[in-house]
């Protein structure tokens, strides 16, 4: 036991604990180490919409809706387990967890991260389908891996006009037409 | 002019014991490595918690004045109610008796040693009795073990006083003091008495190791579970007032009661007030310190250890009183 | 002593002609053997005459071949990794097996679980109440004071709200002054159906929800999990993935000892202790934080390797807190280990010699603590604890005290430290990748894993039918043994010490259940019927 009193009175003077929020001790406690898995942020440049994350969300806290021709990605931070699956399988890295901790409020609608993309219309048929910018991405990895200088040629007028069908419109023209879509626009040149 | 000391007292003696309360777990959470109520806050927090904390204790009982007092159906309501009251005012009555470095009201009284023993029986055995009117089980087993711990505690605290009092020849605490002021503080001649004097505050006061009555583990909180509202209000109350009062009588008997110079103009009696007070924070320094090292007895474990070394203890320094006044040769 | 194809093949003669091997998993020590329901009496028989522990008893519904009951049987005592997997289909309303609890305690538990989930009947179970459910069920809930023997008692409720428990947790003791004579224990607050929710999302999103059934074990259950899985597939993992998952297993087990060295303490009125204890553990959670991302729920763990990798600066940073966690709590270990009232509180109480603790099924420090040496490290060694990779020590004690459990849980905060800054040597040198390469589709198949988490034995048992879902889960927590064989230890304490015998196993309540401990004392005034309770509790309050 004269242990336990010699440590106790070593202790009076050296308290392990900081004054939180504020005041002494305080930058020590707000040292949190950079891969601190915290609230979820969008990085609304990189974000194409294409979705991935919202497959891969452990609790469904991150979901979206198509409406009046944009996409509306919300991640409800109430049911977020901050485990980072949507960060992993982003393809354009733009989905990062922050160190950002302090998180609670009074406000529900503080309490929900989103992004939003523009969607594109279906040339053939005017319905809203997919995001403008996954399209114009997968244009650009497609191109760039193209190697032949005729390949190139076709599909660089090609190619936008074939993405810019929506699925339906392109199984419905290539029966009725009976040709591969992408010969379909090449004849039809309006 | 009787009115004066009358109601200054018990209010002096409250506002004591709030602040050794506070002292109590200032030092108690320092030795876990932690803060404590702070004693000046911090600027940021400033506007919203004030300058200090330093009365905390007192927050605590101004708030359960606002609470709902619950009174369970199948208790003895009588009892209930009146048992915290009771004991409340005998902590009071207590309060009269103490000298607080020279200000007293019947710390001259001849026989003050015995009115006050008997009084601080009372107190613990209300506490008891509301405990066994709870109808709770909780409660009739923190009863018992109060009643048990009471059976050993009690007879190590008289056992202390009257050495004190066999040494200094007289029943009075005022008449302790003089002693004291004229030959030498108690605690240099019989130390034992002293010892034994510590470890029976910490049985009543339900420090560790003592806290058998109100183990929050065990037992939820012993005779005061089924109390809220203003009854335990009364309760913490009369528990600060005891605290104070056992501190307050551990100087007055062994450390000469803050008495260094003769009372006769206000200076003097200024500078024993201020010693009587370093005083008091030094014995709950260490009573604090023994309650933070040690781990809760059990109750068979507390009574078979008070019998083979606090009781023998207390006897030793019974006799060593006699052997020292007979050495001193008080009349 | 036999060996695994020993064994196989006196099965073999004492059940025929009802034996068949169906499979082989875990390089052939798995063996699954199919029999007949009747025959599953006399298998029990024999496997405990050679010594065999059971490790749990649960069932799954194959849809047209009926609904297959399960006994795991241990052969680690003669082959490490040897386990039987013994079998059999029932089909009927409602579907009926014979019960191997009549034969020995470790059962119990185990068949009233599969019981209360699945509907299944136990001829001759000794004890057929609900689990999980209330025992009253499905009549209203009251509060009954006649004990088994009629007298009338006090009923002492220790839970579901006790300052004792952190969390739901039953104990009904009866008591006689300060003496305990009985104890009843009822589980099932905690009960979120994660089973259940196991069954219905994918194996991915699974990880994710099995580390969420305990804060403080979070890591064993998912690593028990991915193995389970990784059997099934049957890919390797890489090397550097194996240190980063044992590494962080141990980090885990450093943790969750320390913290309940704090609860311990704060059971015996040590405050100070619970203080001390976790101003240590600091550093560690400050570690994994730093390796992970999160203090609590490391999410570590994915199917083939790790999720993160680690850093020389990371390592060294774990490193020099490491060392100085070791030098910290040498101190307070000693201090604590002498301290005589701690001793006083802790010595000789609760006391499980070594035939309770195989009658009951003890695992984890619980049984170590009574001298029985296992250790599922050592028994059936998972990632790199064999003696290729790393050097360690089983812990044991005699004496089977609240003093040996905690002194075995103590010494094995120095072994995992140990364990640990070999890993992170192993770990600066050798390099590679942190997952497999191999894709592919789920094949179907079984698996049985076990895991050793800071309180004992996981075992985790999956059936997956070539779908991204699995098929069945059931997991088996040591929590859930521990409970049950606290009937043995409580009996003939007091009351004082009833908090830290019940402390002193670890319980996790969040991975098992409530318990519940009836106190009754005979013939005195407060006797409680379940109207009058009522009455108190709604009508009873006045201002």
């Amino acid at each position: 036991m004269l242990q336990s009193f010699k440590r106790a009175l070593e202790a009076l003077s050296k308290p392990y604990t900081v004054k939180y929020p504020a005041g002494v001790g305080a930058e020590k406690y707000s040292s949190v180490p950079d891969n601190l898995r915290g609230m979820p942020e969008f990085n609304s440049e990189k974000c194409i919409g294409c979705s991935a994350c919202v497959s891969q969300c452990s609790s469904g806290a991150l979901t979206y809706i198509d409406a009046e021709g944009k996409r509306y990605l919300n991640i409800n931070l109430n049911k977020c387990v901050f485990c980072r699956r949507c960060a992993e399988v982003c393809p354009e890295d733009a989905l990062t967890l922050t160190i950002k901790f302090e998180i609670a409020s009074n406000n529900k609608s503080e309490l929900k991260v989103s992004n939003t993309v523009e969607l594109s219309k279906c040339i053939n048929c005017g319905g809203y389908f997919a995001p403008e910018k996954q399209l114009n991405r997968i244009n650009d990895r497609l191109m760039g891996g193209l190697k032949e200088a005729k390949a190139i040629q076709y599909a660089h007028d090609d190619l936008p006009k074939y993405l810019h069908l929506c699925p339906n419109c392109r199984k419905t023209l290539s029966f009725k037409l009976n040709i591969h879509t992408r010969k379909h626009v090449l004849y039809d040149k309006a | 002019m009787l009115l004066f000391p009358i109601i200054v007292i018990p209010v002096l003696c409250f506002i004591l014991g709030v602040l050794f309360n506070y002292e109590i777990r200032k030092i108690y959470a320092r030795s876990q490595y932690r803060f404590g109520p702070l004693l000046s806050m911090h600027n940021e927090l400033r506007s919203l918690l004030g300058l200090s904390r330093i009365l905390q204790p007192l927050y605590d009982v101004l708030k359960l004045m606002f609470k709902e007092t619950i009174i369970p159906r199948s208790a003895r309501k009588s009892l209930f109610i009146s048992s915290p009251i009771i004991s409340l005012i005998l902590a009071v009555l207590s309060s009269y008796f103490i000298s607080y470095g020279g200000l007293s009201l019947l710390a001259d009284n001849p026989l003050s040693i015995i009115f006050i023993t008997y009084i601080l029986i009372g107190v613990s055995l209300f506490w008891v009795l509301g405990g066994l009117s709870s109808s709770s089980p909780w409660s009739v087993i923190g009863s018992r073990r109060e009643a048990e711990l009471m059976l050993v505690i009690e007879v190590s605290l008289l056992s202390s006083i009257f050495s004190s009092a066999i040494i200094s020849n007289s029943l009075s605490i005022g008449g302790i003091m003089s002693f004291q002021l004229k030959y030498y503080p108690i605690i240099l001649l019989n130390p034992f008495a002293a010892l034994v004097f510590i470890i029976a505050v910490l049985g009543k006061l339900h420090f560790n190791p003592f806290e058998i009555p109100e183990a929050d583990v065990e037992i939820v909180s012993g005779p005061y579970t089924e109390y809220s509202g203003k009854l335990l209000a009364a309760i913490l109350s009369s528990k600060y007032i005891l605290t104070s009062v056992l501190t307050g009588l551990f100087v007055n008997l062994f450390l000469s009661g803050g008495l260094i110079l003769p009372p006769t103009n206000p200076y003097n009696q200024l500078v024993n007030f201020i010693v009587f007070l370093l005083e008091c924070f030094i014995v709950t320094f260490i009573v604090s310190i023994v309650h933070s090292i040690a781990p809760r007895f059990r109750i068979d474990q507390a009574v078979s250890w008070s019998i083979k070394y606090l009781w023998p203890l207390s006897a030793f320094s019974i006799i060593f009183s006699l052997i020292i006044r007979f050495i001193l040769g008080v009349t | 002593m036999e060996s695994l194809n020993d064994v196989l093949n006196e099965l073999g003669n004492i059940l025929k002609p009802d034996f068949e091997i169906t499979g082989y998993g875990c390089e052939g020590k798995h063996v699954r053997v199919k029999t007949s329901a009747n025959k599953l009496l006399d298998a029990a028989k024999y496997m405990l005459s050679i010594g065999s522990r059971i490790v749990h008893i649960t069932a799954s519904d194959m849809g047209f071949d009926g609904i297959r009951l399960m006994h795991i049987y241990s052969l680690e005592h003669i082959d490490k990794h040897a386990h039987i997997i013994l079998y059999a289909y029932n089909d009927g309303e409602p579907v009926k097996f014979p019960s191997v609890a009549q034969l020995t305690y470790q059962a119990n538990w185990a068949e009233r679980e599969t019981m209360e989930l699945l509907g299944i009947e136990f001829d001759g179970h000794p004890d057929p109440r609900h689990i999980f459910l209330p025992f009253e069920w499905p009549n209203p809930v009251e509060s009954s004071s006649e004990s088994k023997s009629g007298v009338k008692q006090v009923t002492l409720p220790i839970g579901p709200y006790h300052p004792a428990m952190l969390e739901g947790g039953f104990f009904k003791l009866f008591v006689d002054g300060e003496d305990v004579i009985d104890v009843d224990i009822k589980v099932g607050l905690n009960h979120r159906g994660i089973m259940k929710l196991a069954e219905s999302r994918t194996f991915w999103r699974d990880i994710f929800l099995v580390g969420r059934i305990c804060g403080i074990c979070s890591v064993p259950h998912q690593l028990a999990f991915v193995n389970a899985v990784e059997r099934i597939l049957e890919v390797n993992v890489p090397e550097r993935a194996e240190y980063i998952r044992v590494l962080m297993a141990e980090l885990n087990r450093i943790h969750s000892h320390l913290l309940w060295l704090g609860v311990a303490g704060d059971l015996i009125g040590f405050k100070t202790l619970l203080m001390w204890a976790w101003k240590i553990r600091e550093p560690i959670q400050d570690c994994i934080e730093l390796l992970s991302g999160n203090r609590v729920h490391a999410d570590s763990m994915s199917i083939g390797g790790v999720r993160f990798d680690v850093t020389k600066e990371q390592l060294n940073k774990v490193e020099s807190r490491l060392l100085e966690v070791k030098r910290d709590f040498k101190k307070l270990a000693e201090d604590i280990a002498s301290h005589s009232i701690v001793r006083r509180r802790t010595e000789g109480v609760g006391v499980m010699p070594l035939s309770s603790a195989r009658e009951a099924g003890a695992v984890g420090p619980t049984a170590r603590a009574s001298g029985w040496k296992i250790d599922v490290r050592r028994d059936s060694p998972y990632s790199f604890y064999d003696d290729g990779h790393i050097t360690w020590d089983v812990v044991v004690e005699e004496a089977g005290d609240v003093l040996s459990r905690v002194m075995v849980r103590v010494k094995e905060i120095f072994v995992s430290i140990d364990i640990c800054l070999q890993c992170i040597d192993k770990l600066k040198s050798i390099g590679g990748p942190i997952a497999t390469s191999e894709f592919k589709p789920f094949p179907e198949g079984e698996a049985l894993s076990k895991v050793e988490a800071p309180r004992g034995e996981l075992v985790y048992y999956i059936i997956s039918n070539g779908i991204d879902i699995p098929h069945t889960v059931r997991i088996r927590t040591p929590s859930y043994r521990n409970i049950a064989a606290l009937k043995f230890m409580l009996r003939g304490c007091r009351l004082a010490d009833a908090p830290i015998i019940i402390g002193s196993v670890d319980p996790c309540f969040s991975c098992t259940d409530r318990v519940m401990i009836v106190d009754s004392k005979s013939g005195e005034q407060w006797t409680l019927s379940g109207d009058e309770f009522k009455n108190l509790t709604f009508k009873g309050w006045r201002r």
